[in-house]
C-alpha cells in the first residue's frame, strides 16, 4: 500500500517556493534529516539517500 | 601573547616562580635509570607515577619557569583519579571549579543543554577548569617533596644517542654541555619535542582548515560554570565561539577565524580586542574587562606510529597533537604518563619482564586515534570543511531550535575515557559477566565509607564477590565484596566472580567462578612477558 505522496509533493513546492532559492537547500537538507528521523531506520534511510543521487545530470 | 607593555610572563593573576639551574658543583654526569625530558605536565606526572612505585628519576626542563599562558583549562574526571593516586590531588580540588553542564545556541537562542554523567557514586566531577599554570604549579610542589626525582631546570637536551642498552643525552646548561646515560628516556617535551626531531622521527596525520583564537580575559561576570557553545552568533556569523570559566574571575573565549581572515592579522592586540568585545556584548557582559593572555592555533590530529623507539618512549604532546576542543590533550598526556610510568618501574625494578613495555603503544596511541574519530566528527561540526558539511550542520542546528534530537548532533564527544579492551594485556575470562567490562575504566561507586577507588591496592587490586580465596602474589591487594551487597548490586555480579584492577584503574580481566590459580597465572602472563 503505496502512501498518498501528492500532498507531500504540493506541501514541499509550496515551501520551496516560500524558502526562495538562496534558502532552499537548508529547507531541504532539514526536511530530508527529519524525515530520517521519523523513519527511524537507518539502513533504510541510507538506501533512500543514495538512490535519491543518481539521475541528478539536468 | 600578552597586551602590549607586559612581559611574557606578567599576568594578571599567576605569579611566575624562577627555578635556577643546578650549581657548578652538582653531580651531572651519574648514569640514569630513567631520564625525563620536559617538566611540563605529562614529565611532572610521569616522574610521580614511578616514584610512587619506588622508581627514581632525572627530570630536566629547558626552562626556568613554568609554561606560559594558561593553554589547557579542561581536567577530566579520569586525571583526578591520577592525580588522586598520586596523593596530589588536593590542591587541585580546592583551586579548580567543577562542571556537568554544557549548552549550545543557535543565532542567540538556545538548542542544547547536555549533562555529562554524574552521581553521587563518582568520587570525582566530569570536569574541572583549571588554568594550566596551576596545574604545573601544584604537581610541581608534589614533584619538589619527593627523594626519588632529581629536577635540574635550565637544562636543555641537545643531542641524544642511542648506545647499546639506553641512550646518551647530551644536556646543556649555564655552565656548559655534559653527557649523561640513562637506561630509559621518557621523551616529554611537548609538541615541538627535540627527542623526536634529533631521532629522525615524523608525526603522522591530518591537518585541519580552520584557525582560531584563544583569549583569557578577567572580568566580574555572574555566570556558573557551564561551557557554552555559540554557533552562528551576531558576533562572528557563520563562525563558532565557546566560553569557559576559570578560577580567579578569568574566562576563555575561544573564537573561529572567518575564513581568508589573517592570522597575522587577527592576533593584533586590537583585533583580539574587537573580537572579545563583540562576544562579551553577545553573552551580555556589560561591565569592564582586562585582556590577560592570547594565542592561535589550529585543529590537528597528528602522532608518532610507535611511541617507542628503543630506550625512548614518548608521551603526551611530544606524541600526539589533538585539536584543543576535544580537550583530550592534556588529559591523554597525564594518562600516557601514568601507564608508562608503573610499567617502567616494574620493568626496572625486576618485578615485570621489559616485554610489558610492548603495550604502552596500542594502549596509549589506541586512545589518540579514538580521539582522532570524535575530533574528527566536532572539527566537521564546528568548522564545517565543505559547504556539503556546511549546510548540514546548519540543517542539524535549526532544527534543533525546536527537536531535542537534532540538538543532540551538536554535543561534543568528548568524555569517556579509552578502554584497553583490545591490549595484549587484558583478558576476558567471562564476557557473559554484565559488571565493568575489560579495558575500561573501574567505575567508581560510593561505599559506606569512601569510595571503591579508594579501596585500590598500590599495584594490581582483586575485588572479589563472596568470600576470596588466598590469592597471595606481592603485586596484588585483594579485596573482598559480599556477594549481596551494593557493588554486587551495581555491577550484577555473582557469587564467584572476580575483577582484577591494574595500577591506572582500568579492569584488565574478570572471571565469574574463577580460582587462585587462573587470578595467579594471568598476573604472570602479563607480568612476565620477554622483551
Ligand atoms: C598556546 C597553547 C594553547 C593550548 N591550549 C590548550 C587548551 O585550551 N586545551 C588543551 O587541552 N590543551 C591545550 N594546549 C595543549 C596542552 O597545553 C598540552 O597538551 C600540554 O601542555 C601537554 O603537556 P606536555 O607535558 O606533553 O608538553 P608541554 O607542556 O609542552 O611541556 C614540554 C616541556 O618540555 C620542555 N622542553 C622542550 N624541549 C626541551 C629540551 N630540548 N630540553 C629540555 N626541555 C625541553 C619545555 O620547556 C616544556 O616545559 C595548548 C597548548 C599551547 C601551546
Amino acid at each position: 500500500m503505496t502512501a498518498d505522496i501528492e500532498p507531500l509533493y504540493d506541501l514541499l513546492a509550496r515551501h520551496i517556493d516560500a524558502a526562495g532559492p538562496q534558502m532552499t537547500p537548508l529547507f531541504l537538507a532539514k526536511v530530508a534529516l527529519a524525515l530520517g528521523h521519523a523513519l527511524n531506520d537507518t539502513p533504510r534511510a541510507l538506501a533512500i539517500v543514495t538512490a535519491c543521487a543518481k539521475n541528478l545530470e539536468g | 601573547m600578552r597586551p602590549a607593555g607586559r612581559g611574557p610572563l606578567e599576568s594578571l593573576y599567576f605569579t611566575y616562580p624562577h627555578f635556577d639551574a643546578p650549581g657548578p658543583d652538582h653531580d651531572r654526569t651519574r648514569p640514569m635509570q630513567v631520564a625525563i625530558i620536559g617538566a611540563g605536565p605529562v614529565g611532572m606526572v610521569a616522574a610521580l607515577e614511578l616514584a610512587r612505585h619506588g622508581q627514581a628519576s632525572l627530570l630536566i626542563d629547558a626552562k626556568d619557569t613554568f609554561n606560559d599562558g594558561s593553554r589547557a583549562i579542561c581536567v577530566a574526571r579520569a586525571s583526578y583519579h591520577i592525580l588522586d593516586r598520586l596523593g596530589a590531588v588536593q590542591p587541585f580540588l580546592d583551586k579548580s571549579l567543577p562542571w556537568t553542564t554544557g549548552r549550545s545556541f543557535y543565532r542567540g537562542q538556545q538548542i542544547l543543554e547536555f549533562e555529562m554523567p554524574d552521581s553521587a557514586d563518582e568520587k570525582f566531577r566530569p570536569m574541572y577548569n583549571l588554568q594550566q599554570q596551576y596545574i604545573e604549579a601544584f604537581l610541581w610542589q608534589a614533584v619538589a617533596r619527593e627523594p626519588l626525582i632529581e629536577t635540574r631546570w635550565q637544562t636543555e637536551l641537545h643531542g641524544i644517542e642511542i648506545t647499546g642498552p639506553g641512550a646518551t643525552l647530551t644536556l646543556r646548561d649555564p655552565h656548559g654541555d655534559y653527557t649523561l646515560h640513562a637506561r630509559y628516556v621518557l621523551a616529554a617535551d611537548g609538541a615541538r619535542s627535540a627527542v623526536r626531531r634529533l631521532l629522525n622521527l615524523r608525526l603522522t596525520g591530518e591537518n585541519y582548515e580552520g584557525r582560531y583564537v584563544i583569549a583569557d580575559v578577567r572580568m566580574d561576570h555572574d555566570h556558573p560554570t557551564i561551557r557554552r557553545a555559540l554557533f552562528d552568533p551576531a558576533c562572528r556569523p557563520g563562525g563558532t565561539v565557546l566560553i569557559h570559566r576559570q578560577p580567579d574571575d578569568i574566562w576563555r573565549i575561544d573564537y573561529q577565524l572567518r575564513d581568508g581572515e589573517d592570522p597575522r592579522d587577527a592576533t593584533r592586540e586590537d583585533r583580539v580586542r574587537a573580537s572579545v568585545a563583540g562576544v562579551l556584548a553577545e553573552i551580555g557582559h556589560r561591565g569592564g574587562w582586562e585582556l590577560e593572555w592570547w594565542s592561535i592555533y589550529s585543529a590537528n590530529t597528528l602522532a608518532l606510529d610507535d611511541y617507542r623507539h628503543g630506550p625512548v618512549i614518548f608521551a603526551g604532546d611530544s606524541a600526539h597533537i589533538v585539536p584543543i576542543f576535544g580537550v583530550r590533550g592534556l588529559n591523554n598526556g597525564l594518562a600516557d604518563a601514568q601507564n608508562i610510568g608503573w610499567k617502567l618501574a616494574l620493568v626496572l625494578s625486576g618485578r615485570a619482564g621489559a616485554g610489558l613495555l610492548a603495550s604502552y603503544t596500542p594502549e596509549r596511541r589506541g586512545a589518540t586515534l579514538d580521539v582522532f574519530a570524535n575530533a574528527s566528527k566536532s572539527a566537521r561540526f564546528m568548522t564545517p570543511p565543505t559547504p556539503g558539511w556546511a549546510l548540514m550542520r546548519d540543517a542539524a542546528l535549526s532544527l534543533a531550535l525546536r527537536h531535542d534530537w537534532a540538538g543532540a548532533l551538536a554535543n561534543p564527544r568528548q568524555m569517556a575515557p579509552y578502554s584497553y579492551a583490545q591490549s595484549p594485556i587484558s583478558a576476558d575470562g567471562a564476557p557473559s559477566l554484565r559488571g565493568p567490562s575489560v579495558g575500561t575504566m573501574l567505575p567508581d561507586k560510593a561505599l559506606t565509607k569512601g569510595f571503591l577507588s579508594d579501596r585500590m591496592g598500590p599495584l594490581f587490586t582483586l575485588i572479589w564477590f563472596g568470600k576470596a580465596p588466598t590469592v597471595a602474589h606481592p603485586l596484588l591487594t585483594v579485596i573482598d565484596q559480599p556477594a549481596e551487597g551494593p557493588l554486587a548490586r551495581a555491577w550484577a555480579a555473582p557469587e564467584g566472580s572476580a575483577w582484577l584492577i591494574r595500577p591506572d584503574l582500568h579492569v584488565a580481566a574478570r572471571w565469574s567462578g574463577a580460582c587462585a590459580s587462573d587470578i595467579l597465572s594471568f598476573l604472570d602472563t602479563i607480568l612476565e612477558r620477554q622483551a
